[in-house]
């Protein structure tokens, strides 16, 4: 009898070998592969050296056009994708906060429905409705609204709106746990104190909602800083992000050095803004709200 | 500073219905500048939905509130001046005790040093003067609730309205706010409407309670009064333990009531308005009320019977009586000299104007 807890947890161990085993073949070994290949020499129209160089590095690092067009330009991108996504989730979340029983589940599975059905078909069908002659286009010039179509697809525009739109359900679902944690009394307190609704969200909803908000923009970031199917599929076909570029150097190029050296510069970059983040949001909020929340 | 309104109140028909639910019907109540009312009920009775209603959380189906002789009915909780204590507290976690006292005097922009001084001394009157810079979850139980009571208080409203603050502390930091609180009202003089399913805290604290039961008022009255003359069968179970007994009224007399129990025994209880001879009734007889005696007295209603358990309290002991045709009286002593033990003999007196006669 003594022994079932120790049995246990050698069962448990035992079950999740396969699970580990994946995540070393698939993740950790590749993810060594690319530091190692990163530093190999490429050879030009052929393949590759083992080689300890730093030329793929200072490649990218060296360039200005890189450092610029490539590696801030796709930061911004990041930023500015994860900000719009904020702005539409946190509405959306504080109402779903707010409606319980089947529209909530409606709302729910509406929002979560994209997950489900795969980042092609999803892309296709919003090429169907946002290309130049598409039903978007045909609709607003049917209304009078425009007089030319707008190009929504293969540029910048249609990149972030994408973007934006795969990363609302991630961003609702980290904001509506967060301020479905916060109790209503706090934001009645508030309003008893003379607070209209609008301060009492400023003062109290907004800033008790924080973790939520900064674990939602660290998973939108992360997630479009590296995005290369979206602007692959809808963006230029010289669209600079990061991601695409390490994509295309890889497959396309067969440049494995140089596409491995962007990979890392990618992580590290995406890594030291996420860490930097955090440290700004601990500063100015997480110390006071503490384990309260 | 805010606007000297009067602290009066007064609640006209007031109902509050969901679809399938009545949770308040045709309350009227009128509340007196600076006085303390306890509205008291078991729960689901809607106290707690008429505090709402007061507070503007929640819309009245009918009716009307005046505070200070002006309808506030359709007034958002922002613009009613009213102050609110939470039964959880509320208290804002992101915030020290400094901030969560002063948010409301900041909302009202006052100048800095109007706010500094304010704080300061609400936080003196309720002794946390030395916790400004804590933030709530480093404080206990009784000082969160004082930080609550603080809030409520620094924006000087003519009306505070408290939904059960002390349920959530243990009984001896309970018994201490209760007196806490009801030493800051008297000293500020707002009128507190009081909200708790605890009679004792209501007896102790109030000037009038105002007893609800299934959205209804039942009884309105001084903790005396009420205790004393409770007239609703309701309202007498409210108030404590005691002993029932099944009767039939066999004969009145001016204003006795000549009852007989299931079980024959005959007592002499004050009418109390009940004359029809042959009325089915139920006796309520209090703890406190009834006398023991080692011997017979020349009294109505005095009867023998034997100690069925003891319960030593302290400072009271309380008795169950079996009496000779077999009915069963709960009897409460001080503890003052030897109490009695399991079987011994009792003489129990009971006066008239100690029992409550309800018509079945």
């Amino acid at each position: 009898m003594f022994t079932l807890p120790v049995t246990r947890g050698r069962l448990a161990f035992a079950l999740s070998v396969p699970a580990l085993t994946l995540l070393l073949a698939f993740v950790v070994a590749p993810l060594i592969w690319i530091v190692r290949v990163s530093f190999y020499e490429p050879i030009a129209g052929a393949y590759m050296r083992p080689a300890w160089v730093l030329d793929n590095y200072v490649q990218f690092l060296g360039s200005v056009w890189h450092l610029q067009n490539v590696l801030i330009f796709t930061i911004e991108v990041a930023v500015l994708t994860t900000i719009l996504t904020a702005l539409l989730a946190y509405p959306l979340a504080m109402y779903m906060a707010r409606v319980e029983g089947w529209a909530k589940r409606v709302l729910m599975t509406v929002m979560l429905a994209p997950l489900l059905i795969g980042l092609v078909s999803l892309s296709y069908g919003w090429i169907v409705i946002f290309r130049g002659g598409g039903v978007l286009n045909a609709t607003a010039q049917a209304l009078g609204l425009i007089d030319a179509p707008i190009q929504y697809m293969y540029n910048m525009r249609g990149v972030i709106i994408l973007l934006v739109y795969i990363g609302v359900p991630y961003m609702t679902l980290t904001l509506l746990d967060a301020i479905e944690r916060i109790n209503p009394s706090l934001v009645e307190a508030a309003k008893i104190c003379r607070a209209s609704p609008w301060v009492a969200f400023v003062k109290i909803t907004l800033p008790l909602s924080t973790p939520g908000l900064y674990a939602g923009c660290c998973v939108v970031f992360a997630l479009n800083f590296s995005a290369f199917a979206v602007p692959l599929m809808v963006g230029a076909p010289n669209t600079p992000m990061i991601g695409l570029m390490a994509y295309r150097q890889a497959m396309e190029i067969n440049n494995f050095p140089f596409a491995g050296s962007i990979a890392i510069i990618m992580t590290v970059a995406s890594a030291v803004i996420l860490i930097g983040f955090s440290g700004v949001m601990n500063k100015l909020f997480f110390t006071r709200i503490g384990k309260a929340v | 500073m805010t606007t000297p309104l009067s602290g009066s109140i007064r609640i006209e028909d007031l109902s509050k219905k969901y679809r399938d639910f009545t949770a308040v019907e045709g309350l009227n109540l009128e509340i007196r500048q600076g006085e303390f009312l306890s509205l008291l009920g078991p729960s689901g009775c809607g106290k707690t939905t008429t505090l709402r209603m007061l507070a503007g959380f929640v819309a009245p189906t009918e009716g009307h509130i005046l505070v200070g002789g002006v309808d506030v009915s359709r007034l958002p909780p922002h613009k009613r001046n009213i102050g609110l204590v939470f039964q959880n507290y509320a208290l804002w976690p992101h915030m020290t005790v400094y901030q969560n006292v002063a948010f409301g005097l900041k909302i009202a922009k006052q100048p800095r040093s109007v706010i500094d001084q304010k704080v300061a001394a609400v936080l003196v009157l309720t002794n946390l003067d030395h916790l400004a810079d804590r933030y709530p979850r480093e404080l206990s139980g009784g000082q969160q609730q004082r930080v609550a009571l603080a809030r409520a208080i620094a924006l000087d409203p003519p009306i505070i309205l408290m939904d059960e603050p002390l349920s959530n502390l243990d009984r001896k930091l309970r018994v201490a706010m209760r007196k806490e609180i009801k030493e800051l009202q008297r000293k500020i003089g707002t009128t507190t409407l009081y909200v708790t399913h605890d009679q004792e805290e209501a007896l102790a604290m109030s000037d009038r309670i105002a007893i609800m039961n299934k959205g209804k008022l039942v009884r309105l009255g001084s903790p005396s009064d009420i205790y004393n003359d409770p007239r609703h069968e309701f309202v007498a179970d409210f108030m404590g333990d005691h002993s029932v007994l099944e009767a039939i009224v066999s004969s009145v007399r001016d204003d006795l009531a000549l009852t007989t129990t299931t079980s024959g025994l005959r007592l002499e209880v004050l009418a109390r308005g009940i004359t029809s001879i042959g009325q089915r009734v139920r006796v309520h007889v209090r703890p406190e009320r009834i006398k023991l005696m080692d011997y017979k007295v020349d009294e109505p209603n005095s009867v023998t019977g034997s100690i069925g358990f003891v319960e030593f309290l302290g400072a009271v002991v309380r008795y169950s009586v079996e009496l000779e045709g077999g009915d069963i009286l709960l009897a409460e002593t001080q503890n003052v000299g030897a109490p009695y033990a399991i079987g011994d003999r009792v003489w129990v007196t009971i006066a008239p104007s100690d029992m409550f006669l309800f018509r079945v």
